[in-house]
């Protein structure tokens, strides 16, 4: 057997070979013995010729109703503006003709903001004319919207009624929620969101809790997954980390340590996943290789309120500030998409570019994380916070493949075992 | 099953007869009283329109989505708003208003 990794774990080695999916646990002398013979993957540095979308996705506005202590998106200011009907139909429109042309069953469109409902009547249009369409030309729909849960019951029970996912923003227990996610004004959202998410877990919707973990709320972690469980019967809880902006450390909430994030998950999934609830950290190893951490690179098209068609849904300054311009063309109402061909190019090279993962061995599993905030161009990240709490649950994850569960708990409290297995430089098998 | 919704509707032309609810599935809207079983399967584009007057009451509110939904004028659109309201009083499953008691 040919691996390409070797990473060390409490005295062995877990050896891993990313794109036959095939992983070891061996002594000092094996790993001498382990051949790194694992090809090159097949690296399409162009994108195909023809536009295949992972998905639609719809920014009705950029406006919030909400002002979250950590939010760095411009919404929490309000543009005011809000997406034309007869955009979001043309948008839809564009994608159900695609999908006939391309033989595609599934029109698949996502809302994100802002927060989306706060322009409501942009999503019944998009829903009902993606719905129409799917009827007309037998065709499935497919929607899922990331919310932060301020809603009313009518909107709460249009989203239960119409969509497939909802992706809920909720830090929590009232304590982290209403510090975390205030309303415009500084009112508590808590009561409201916990409503919303209790109404959705009762529904057919897929619920996913999306929650922030910061270094106050990293060691309840485990309590909170028994609470999420109780409490909303959500599908699936999401957790990530804050992502401090200027505005984050003025309201003194910073970052987990990583170690306490990774050891805090891995706890979180074993009592989610007991009862049913699929646990996400999003550069967690999944079953199949992958050169991109989101849909960007996979072709998904992201509709701004004016038009603009991005490969990200994140907010133009943001992706500006890392030298990035993710804006690969036009929608209009009149003639469809116009697709800025070079400005795609550059995104699926710029996806499958990642210098700073040389070596890695989480690689080809969290592929670099944000392109935007994590992994743009020329950036140091080897020992940054991401890439140190992603090797230890890739590396725990991969021991759990194997039913190594003891080894994973003898590993998670040895702090000098974690930093080795974090911090190596490199950890390709046939370096010594 | 949505059971007996109370839409918020006061003090307009129509409202939903007593013990009306519904399911929304893949390509239609199914409508059913409470005792008589289901009374309607509505398609596109008049499983839009059943959803739009559960939330708003107003033609002004209605006809620009429902233009936009269906690639419609706005004449058009309210030609077929009309004709859903009228089919529906008709169905028993609407009532004008005055007739609430």
């Amino acid at each position: 057997m040919t691996f390409s990794f070797a990473i060390p774990v409490l005295g062995k080695w877990l050896l891993s070979a990313p794109f036959s999916q095939s992983v070891a646990l061996v002594n000092e002398s094996a790993r001498r013995r382990a051949v790194s013979a694992e090809p090159p993957p097949d690296f399409h540095l162009r994108a195909p010729e023809e536009l295949d979308p992972l998905f639609l996705g719809i920014i009705p506005t950029r406006d919030c109703n909400m002002a979250c202590a950590y939010c760095g998106f411009r919404s929490s200011r309000g543009s005011g503006k809000h997406m034309d009907y007869a955009l979001a139909a043309a948008a839809v429109r564009w994608l159900a003709e695609t999908c006939l042309k391309r033989n595609k069953e599934t029109l698949n469109v996502h809302f994100f903001g802002g927060e989306p409902l706060s322009a409501f009547d942009v999503v019944e249009v998009a829903v009902h004319s993606a719905r129409r369409l799917a009827a007309e030309n037998g065709l499935i729909p497919h929607f899922e919207v990331c919310t932060n849960g301020f809603m009313t019951d009518d909107q709460s029970r249009f989203v239960g009624d119409y969509f497939h996912t909802v992706i809920l923003s909720f830090d929590g227990p009232p304590e982290f929620q209403n510090r975390n996610r205030r309303l415009k004004g500084r009112g508590e959202s808590f009561e409201t969101v916990a409503r919303t998410a209790r109404a959705l877990g009762d529904g057919p919707a897929q619920l996913c809790l999306r929650v922030c973990v910061t270094r106050d709320s990293v060691a309840r972690m485990p309590d909170m997954s028994l609470w999420f469980s109780r409490e909303f019967r959500p599908g699936v809880v999401s957790w990530e980390v804050l992502k401090p902006t200027s505005r984050s450390g003025k309201a003194g909430l910073f970052p987990p340590d990583p170690y306490d994030f990774a050891c805090g998950f891995i706890a979180s999934r074993r009592i989610l996943e007991q009862r049913g609830i699929r646990t996400v950290y999003a550069a967690d190893v999944l079953p199949e290789p992958r050169y991109t951490f989101c849909p960007m690179g996979q072709d998904a098209l992201v509709v701004t309120p004016d038009g603009r068609v991005n490969a990200c849904y994140l907010p133009e300054e943001e992706w500006l500030g890392s030298g990035l311009d993710l804006t690969i063309g036009r929608m209009s109402s009149d003639s469809g998409l116009r697709l800025f061909s070079r400005a795609r190019q550059k995104v699926f090279q710029h996806v499958r570019h990642k210098p700073g993962c040389d070596g890695c061995f989480c690689r080809w599993s969290c592929a670099g994380g944000c392109h935007v905030h994590h992994s743009a161009a020329g950036r140091d990240i080897r020992d940054s916070d991401f890439c140190l709490q992603t090797r230890i649950i890739t590396a725990c994850s991969l021991l759990q493949r194997m039913n190594e569960e003891s080894l994973v708990d003898e590993l998670l409290a040895d702090r000098a075992a974690l930093e080795k297995l974090a911090r190596q430089p490199s950890y390709l098998v046939n370096q010594s | 099953m949505r059971k007996d919704r109370k839409p918020n509707r006061k003090g307009t032309a129509v409202d939903f007869a007593p013990h009306i609810g519904w399911i929304v599935e893949e390509e239609s809207v199914r409508v059913f009283q409470a005792k008589k079983g289901e009374l309607l399967k509505l398609k596109y584009p008049e499983a839009a329109v059943w959803d739009l007057i559960s939330r708003y009451s107003q033609e002004a509110d209605i006809i620009p989505k429902l233009a936009a939904i269906c690639e419609l004028n706005a004449a058009s659109a309210r030609t077929l708003l009309r004709s859903c309201l009228r089919s529906w009083l008709q169905a028993e499953v609407l009532l004008k208003a005055a007739d609430r008691g």
